[in-house]
């Protein structure tokens, strides 16, 4: 009798232990055999990526699984042609990446994710062997230029009217300025000293300030492409509007830095400052395309810009520089 | 009031009496407990993609507040796996007791307090930090780890189930809703139990435990305190024990309550208000409030929520009974009809209680009662705090009503979270049955309100029921109106919050 109850405490035991603990260890050996790298997605003020650094071999996939574990983000690889995935809150998302040449590159937050979205990034430093035949990638225009980014680019003289491509091509033909043999402007000039260099001319003497800004104005069109214009407009959109406006009125949500002490604040930790305002005449009329393209690579020292350096390619971020001057400008419709 | 003893029906009697079904649904619930606790602890912090949260606080509280306890009482404290751990250790088998067990003390003691105020405060506790421990799945994993644990510890330090008896904070509302469900356990005959001199219902015996909830079957009579465990039915060596089929309600016709009871139908009632405002409602301030815990807001919410259920309400039904006792009616006309019968030399009711309980106690049969005069205490001599106690049991119908209607509101929304948590329950990007990618589904949102009114109106008229036959008990059928007007204000909140 006394046996009989034994065997059948024991069989309860058992039953009790696989039953009870059965799910428990099976969801930990589970988890044990993942070799899988979990990479969480944060909200930047509470960590942003964790981790946010990772290691890979050139020529070998590496497996991430990307959770979000609070609001939407996005990720996406700097400088690469991997696309940017969406990662709703709790779901799992699995990406392979693949490096073909060892280096350090940059993850990033694609959505909006808070206050210092623009913090969000990471790095995977890829190793490896480098290929001999691989030319030295050259340095941003503003090195070459030796260009003081932060010196102040104010003009004291400004259209009275918003310049039009469309009016400068036809001022263009009506005074026959092809013909004059003018230098053409380069990306190291700015549109004020691209306009004071016509002024003095006689070439230009019949025409009017704000025509001669037209003129400006269709030249300006003429070193970019409809292309680079439509990548520039959708990579403001998605990177440069949330603090610089979708106007480029420096009134973007994420625009205003209240200062060091915030750690909400886009700014924190460095000087309270506003976004840009790319629709002031007299603070980007004396900026040169390397100027901006340089500031956009490199990041607004002591400001809440970012650097977009790792992020962007140069043809990226010379678009982004192109399309700005259209808050200026009014182009010819495509 | 008729009632149907369900052990009549064989294959029911053999299923209860057996351990073995128990003991699988316990070890399941306690398996399902433990995950939720690793899920909570490894998982993803995202509630909704989470086990622990969808499990315990959409799965099980539907189940419990929309089908176990209006139906089944206390049906869940059956198989609850919380008290189990504990509860194997202190009786040294996880079966059945040995061939001469009788209560295991060991050295542990009675529970010290024999009422259920720390269940109001554990309770209470809870609701202040509900808004981050039904979102985030690592704070319920801990609140379920710490019940587990207070539950072992109790159980090596006081005998019986003590935790759940005078602790635990769901224990508390579930027992005080039980007297509403339709089943109970009860003795059949009272004298088989007088005559048995072992009573091994309460003191065990080889084929069970003595009543783990400190009950004795003979003396029970309402289903507060019974867990429905059926150790008495196991150790009953007569077969006296029933499992009543029964009338919704039934309990409320004998209680007694005290004022922690009554506290407890304030608690769950104000509770109900305050959660519907914080979490149904339109109000992001509020919601923000309930969830920055420590915050100057949360403070304010926590002071309100206290005010609301601890002094606000029962001071409010406070003031209606002093308003009802206050009317001239049949009661007053009683007290008046005592007093004339005084004054010709006949005695008083209160005298005729007095020298009935003196028979009693020299050993005298107690007289019989005369047919269809019911005893009613005298409703002159009931003071404002036992009026109190009496009325407070109208509040638990609306109680219970407002949290089915509560319930209402989230389950049908949220229920489909299921399919996708049981695919993936740490949210780790497994697939085990083929639902991680369910999406969000709700369902009979277009039904839901109108249940929701059917339950609130519902439970108003029931609460006038009761209030109407507690104020006919004690002579005094007009005191029910204030408080049913009560019961009205706060169902019209109740309607306005969850519905409007």
């Amino acid at each position: 009798m006394a046996s009989r109850r034994m065997k059948r405490e024991t069989l309860a035991r058992l039953i009790v232990v696989v039953l009870a603990a059965g799910f428990v260890l099976a969801a930990i050996l589970a988890r044990g055999m993942d070799r899988t790298i979990e990479v969480h997605a944060v909200m930047p003020e509470k960590g942003g990526w964790l981790p946010d650094s990772l290691e890979a071999r050139a020529g070998e996939p590496l497996t991430l699984r990307l959770i979000s574990d609070d609001v939407v983000h996005g990720f996406a690889i700097g400088q690469s042609d991997f696309e940017a995935v969406d990662l709703l809150p709790g779901r799992p998302v699995e990406v392979t990446l693949t490096f073909d040449r060892p280096g350090v590159y940059t993850y990033y937050c694609t959505r909006w994710c808070g206050p210092n979205h623009w913090r969000m990034r990471g790095t995977i430093t890829v190793e490896g062997e480098t290929a001999s035949e691989e030319p030295p990638s050259a340095p941003p225009l503003y090195v070459t230029l030796d260009l003081d980014l932060d010196a102040p680019h104010d003009v004291p003289q400004v259209p009275s009217r918003r310049p039009s491509a469309v009016r400068g091509a036809l001022l263009w033909v009506e005074h026959d300025l092809e013909a004059r043999a003018l230098p053409s402007p380069d990306r190291a000039t700015s549109p004020y000293a691209l306009w004071r260099d016509r002024r003095a001319r006689p070439e230009t003497s019949a025409l009017r300030d704000d025509d001669l800004w037209d003129v400006v104005a269709y030249l300006w069109q003429g070193m970019t492409t409809p292309e680079a214009l439509r990548e520039g407009r959708e990579l403001y959109a998605r990177n440069c509007a949330a603090c610089h406006g979708v106007g480029g009125a420096g009134d973007g949500v994420f625009g205003q830095a209240s200062g060091e002490g915030d750690p909400e604040s886009p700014g924190f930790g460095h000087e309270s400052t506003s976004a840009t305002d790319f629709t002031d005449p007299a603070h980007m009329l004396g900026a040169s395309p390397a100027l901006l393209q340089g500031k956009i690579v490199r990041g607004g020292m002591g400001t809440g810009m970012p650097s977009w350096g790792l992020i962007l390619t140069e043809e990226e971020s010379w678009a982004v520089s192109d399309y700005l001057w259209m808050f200026q400008f009014e182009y010819e419709a495509e | 009031m008729r009632r149907y003893n369900l052990l009549r029906i064989p294959w029911l009697r053999r299923l209860l009496v057996s351990r073995w079904p128990q003991l699988i649904l316990r070890a399941l619930a306690l398996g399902g407990f433990l995950f939720a606790i690793l899920a909570g602890l490894l998982g993803t912090r995202v509630g909704n993609h989470n086990f622990a949260i969808v499990a315990v606080w959409i799965a099980w509280w539907a189940a419990l507040m929309l089908v176990l306890v209006p139906f089944l009482g206390r049906a869940w404290c059956s198989i609850c796996p919380i008290p189990m751990p504990g509860e194997w250790l202190q009786q040294g088998a996880v079966l059945a007791p040995s061939p001469s067990a009788r209560v295991r003390s060991d050295g542990r003691g009675r529970f010290p307090l024999r009422n259920i105020w720390p269940q109001n405060v554990a309770f209470t506790l809870l609701a202040l930090f509900s808004a981050v421990i039904l979102t985030r799945p690592a704070v319920t994993a801990w609140i379920l780890l710490g019940m587990i644990l207070v539950a072992v510890v109790v159980s090596l330090r006081y005998e019986r189930r003590a935790f759940c008896r005078y602790l635990c904070p769901v224990s508390g509302f579930i027992g005080l809703y039980s007297q509403l469900a339709p089943i109970e356990l009860r003795v059949v005959d009272t004298g088989i139990c007088a005559a048995h001199k072992e009573k091994s219902c309460y003191t065990g015996n080889a084929e069970g435990y003595g009543c783990p909830w400190s009950v004795f079957p003979a003396a029970l009579k309402v289903n507060t305190n019974c867990g429905l465990c059926m150790e008495c039915l196991r150790a009953c060596e007569y077969e006296n024990i029933a499992l009543n089929l029964r009338a919704f309600g039934t309990d409320l016709d004998a209680s007694r309550r005290g004022l922690d009871e009554a506290y407890k139908a304030f608690i769950m009632l104000g509770g109900a208000l305050v959660y519907s405002a914080v979490m149904l409602g339109p109000w992001g301030a509020l919601k923000s409030a309930a969830y920055q815990v420590g915050s100057a807001a949360w403070w304010g919410y926590a002071a309100a929520l206290l005010a609301i259920t601890w002094l606000l309400l029962p001071g409010a039904f406070y003031l209606v009974i002093r308003l009802a006792r206050a009317q001239r009616s049949h009661y007053g006309r009683l007290a008046t009809a005592s007093a004339q019968r005084e004054k010709a030399g006949e005695p008083s009711r209160r005298a005729e209680i007095a020298t009935e309980a003196s028979r009693r106690s020299r050993g005298a049969e107690p007289r019989p009662k005369t047919p269809g005069v019911a005893r009613r205490p005298a409703a002159a001599h009931l003071t404002p705090r036992q009026l109190f106690t009496r009325y407070a049991a109208a509040l638990i119908p609306l109680g219970l009503m407002a949290w089915v209607a509560f319930s209402l509101s989230f389950v049908f929304a949220n229920l489909s979270y299921l399919l996708p948590v049981l695919s993936d329950p740490f949210g780790w990007g497994w697939d085990l049955f083929g639902t991680a990618g369910v999406g969000w589904r709700p369902a009979l949102m277009l039904v839901a309100p109108w249940l929701q009114v059917l339950a609130l109106v519902g439970g108003l008229f029931w609460s006038a029921r009761v209030a109407r036959r507690v104020a006919a008990e004690i002579g005094a059928p007009r005191q029910a109106w204030p408080v049913i007007g009560f019961c009205a204000v706060l169902t019209g909140g109740l309607l306005w919050l969850l519905v409007g």
